[in-house]
Formats: structure tokens, sequence, C-alpha cells
């Protein structure tokens, strides 16, 4: 396998048949100038068909607010009307900063949030008190519980997405056929394409970097997973892979290796 | 309602011959027999008629019948060669917003009533209101394409654009292939086109140097005796109709110019 010319990149391994987009070829998503410390603000996922948004530990909540607003203002088609659930961790929340929160999602980003995780008793009652679902823990999915709530909704698509058509899931996305060049499948989770992947495609698109995209045949124009964009070489595709191949995130970069 | 024929004859790009195409096919139909119209829908950029060499007899045009100056009788053209052939020309003065799709369902109507068994569209380029007003009416798709990245990706724009408006199973006809070229890979071939489009074949025309001189004298090739585009139109219509025909083999010049160069090379 080793041997297949197209897989002895210059970075060496068997990585990439895409090169890593460089700053002034990024062209799309504003989301990408976010600032660093903006980006760990807090954390997103795709998760139960929806979101789960992570506060994390080390941030101060003002600082989680900051980062959380300004990350959906600038992708709010995606966002609106998506399940959420918030991991509030171990914080101890004032009755009302909690409320203004779930208004201001609700007021301004159309956003239902669904769940509660928090390991603070007090703050699983107060969800509780507003009607949303309130866990310790991030819940495992147990084997009688009901699976279409516990396994993450993918979308599945029979037939070839053309030139000019955009296709989005919350969740995963499942394409039963090809992408065509000038078309653009997004997803929160992770997207897989039964045929060929010419257009672009985007998974994790809520900032997932665990998303992945794989295809039979891998040939898209660009590769975007969470806020790291990849594009097909200069000069033309390599020759067509024998196997399927997947595009995961390793060291803060896409790699394109045999599914 | 009536068990005709509409089929629109589209590409999204321009250029690519669709309506070359349309005059073809629509004389080929009519030469088997066939009852036919055919519909010019680009409106304010008309060319079917000078293809056709009908342009000296146009006194009425499709916005007229559509704003009740004449009556659609009035205004459909028979063809000088084809008698059972009639052209309902597209305005030259106006634009597309001089027609909408309801005009369009109701004109194909009175067609069919007259006994028009076939009703050929010629679509504008582009994806705006002219190519609603073409495909308004149809049953049927014709997606016309080059062997050219551009041509093609527009061909797949216009597929997904048919499936929203319900014209499932459009029909792919390649033209303007160089065999040549496609044989030294300087030409995307038909099998590439048709892997990224994946929708059926219905056929492939040469590029042929005696569809300029047709185009230009206004007598569709198909009449032209021995043009090697002429018979591949011929058998797109005879597929049309539901005939089972083998794709022409397309080596330059064919068998016998082969056969003749075997010749002369021996001599």
């Amino acid at each position: 396998m080793l041997d297949e010319p197209r897989l002895e990149s210059p970075d060496g391994g068997l990585t990439s048949t895409l090169e890593a987009a460089t700053d002034e070829s990024r062209t799309s998503p504003e989301r990408l100038e976010a600032p660093l410390d903006l980006r760990n603000a807090v954390r997103f996922k795709g998760w139960r068909g929806g979101l789960l948004v992570t506060f994390p530990a080390e941030v101060d909540w003002e600082g989680s607010l900051d980062g959380l607003f300004e990350r959906m203002a600038q992708a709010r088609d995606f966002w609106e009307g998506a399940p959420c659930t918030l991991d509030l961790g171990a914080r101890q929340l004032a009755p009302e900063a909690l409320a203004a929160l779930l208004d201001k999602l609700a007021a301004d980003f159309d956003l239902a949030v669904v769940g509660v995780i928090s390991s603070d008793e007090p703050t699983r009652q107060l969800a509780l008190r507003r009607g949303i679902e309130a866990h310790g823990d991030v819940p495992v999915p147990t084997s009688k519980g009901t699976a279409a709530e516990e396994v993450p909704v993918a979308r599945y698509l029979k037939g070839t997405v053309r030139s000019g058509m955009v296709v989005e899931a919350p969740g995963h996305l499942v394409v039963l056929g090809d992408v065509n060049a000038g078309a653009e499948v997004r997803a929160g989770g992770d997207i897989v394409v039964f045929g060929t992947l010419r257009g672009v495609a985007h998974a994790g698109a809520a900032g997932d970097l665990d998303a992945r995209i794989q295809a039979l045949n891998l040939r898209p124009t660009q590769l975007r997973i969470g806020d790291l964009i990849a594009r097909a070489p200069d000069g033309g595709q390599p020759p067509l892979s024998k196997f399927p191949e997947k595009a995961v995130v390793e060291d803060g970069e896409i790699h394109v290796v045999p599914a | 309602m009536s068990n005709g024929r509409v089929i629109v004859i589209t590409s999204g790009k321009g250029g690519v011959g669709k309506t070359t195409t349309t005059a073809n096919l629509g004389m080929a139909l009519a030469a088997m027999g066939e009852k036919i119209a055919l519909i010019d829908a680009d409106i304010g950029l008309r060319n079917l008629d000078l293809i056709l060499g009908l342009e000296n007899r146009i006194v009425y045009d499709i916005v007229d019948v559509v704003e009740g100056r004449c009556k659609l009788r009035q205004a459909l053209i028979k063809d000088k060669r084809m008698p059972n052939l009639v052209l309902l020309p597209a305005a030259q003065t106006r634009d597309k917003s001089a027609v909408n799709p309801d005009q369009m369902r109701q004109l194909i109507a009175d067609l069919q009533e007259d006994g028009y068994v076939y009703i050929l569209i010629d679509c504008p380029a582009g994806i705006e209101q002219g190519f609603r007003n073409a495909t308004a009416g149809a049953t049927e798709a014709i997606i016309v394409t080059n062997p050219e990245v551009s041509a093609v990706r527009d061909a797949d724009r216009i597929v997904g654009l048919l499936e929203a408006e319900d014209l499932r199973n459009p029909r792919l006809v390649v033209n303007r292939l160089r065999p040549h070229l496609v044989k030294n890979e300087t030409m995307m071939s038909v099998e590439d086109v048709q892997e990224i489009l994946s929708i059926p074949l219905l056929g492939i025309v040469p590029d042929d140097e005696a569809i300029i001189n047709s185009t230009n004298r206004g007598e569709p090739v198909i009449l032209q005796d021995g043009a090697r585009a002429g018979q591949a139109y011929r058998n797109i219509a005879r597929r049309i109709k539901g005939e089972e025909v083998p794709l022409m083999d397309l080596e330059e010049g064919g068998f016998f110019s082969r056969l003749r160069r075997l010749f002369a090379g021996a001599r």
C-alpha cells in the first residue's frame, strides 16, 4: 500500500492528497477569524441530533458566554432550531444567570435548550424547574434506552447531490450517491459518501474536530472539518485511489488516509 | 389528457448546441411522419427560425399569441420542406418576462389539442425565468452538453433543477465530440461526462463542419446526405421514438474512409 504513488506526499507518511490551506487561500467561513482563546471559550459537538455545548472549567463564566454568543452569531443559520444540551461541569450558577442564558439563546438564536449536564445539584434543580432535562454526567446510552434518542441522528440521502445544491444535517450525513463539484454538504457530525465526493464537504460544522469525512472516492474541491480547511492540490487531482478514503484531523491539520 | 410528448431541450450553458439539436431532432421526427411543433422559448434572442431557414416568414410570434394579438394557428410557421412540422417563433423585441409558465402550459395544451404529437421546446441558456418558462409544460427533458468541464458543470446544475421541477429522468446528448481528441486524452470522453451526470445517454453527436454550413444556410444538417452529425441526429430521433439504435462508429471518417485510407496507404 505504501508504494502507491499518491500516498508519498511531501510531508511523508500516509497523509494527504490535499494541501493544508494557507491563510491567504482561506476564502470562506468567517468563523476562522475568531482568535484562538475564543475558540476554546466553549466547545461544540454534534450530539443526539443536535448540539452539545461544553463550558470548560478553566474559562470564567463571562468569557465563556462571550465566546458562545460570538460563535453563534457567526453561524446563525446553522444553529437555528437545533436542540441543544449545555454541559456546565461543576459550576454553581445563580438562578438569574442560568435563566438569562436560556432566554437569550431562545430569543436571539432560536435555540431550544433541551438538557443540562451539571454535577451541581442546585443547578440541576434550576434546570428541572424550567422544564429541562438534567443529568449529573454525560448520559451513557443504555441498551434498553430509546435508541432513536440516544444515537446521534443521521440524515440519509439517496441520489446525486448536484452542482448548486447545499445539503445540511445537524447530526451525521450519509449520501448514497455522488456529491458533484459545485455542490456543498455540511454536517454537525460526520459525512459519509457512498460514491464520489467531488464538491465541498464540511464535517463537524459546529466546531467538532473529531468529525470525519469518508467517501468511496475522495476527490473533493475542498474539505472542511470544524474550522480547518484543506483544498485539492493545484494542477489536477492525483490518480484515483483503489480503496475508500477518509479525512480526519491529526495535529491540527486535515489528513486523508485510507478508510 | 393527451398522450403526446412534450420535450424540453436544455443545457444551462449557452452555445453547446441546443437550438441546432432542437431543429435537427424536429426535422428528423417530422421526416419519420410525426406531426410536430417546435417552440422557440428563447424570447429576445430568437435563433431557431434562422437555423430552420424560416425567418422571413415570421409575422406573429409567441408573445403575440400570449397577448391575444393573433390566434395560435396564425403564428405557427409551416416548414417549407416538412409539411408536418411547424415552428412557434420567439419574439425578438421582448424579453423572457413577456411570457409566464402558466401561459406556456396553456400554449402546449392548445398545440396538443390541434394534434401535435411531439412538441419540442428550445430552452434559453441560464436558469432564470426563460428556463422556468421552457420547462413549465414539458414532460421530458433532453440535456445537451459538450465534453468540457464548464458545460458539464452547468448540465449537472440543470439536472438538479429539473428534479426540483419534477422532470425526472432527463436524457443526455453529448454534442461536438471529437473522437481523436478523446483518444489522445485532451478531451473528456462520453464516459467521463456520464460518470459525473449519471443520467442515461440518448446520443452522441460528433463535431462536424457540415453544421457550420447548414446553420448559415438555414438547412438543418439532417437534410444533407452523408453528414455524420445528421446521421447522429437521425439516430437520436429514432431512440426518442423508442427504437433501439446502436451508437454509431465515431472513429474519424467512419468505416469507409478508414478502408480508403488503408488502400491509399497500400499504394
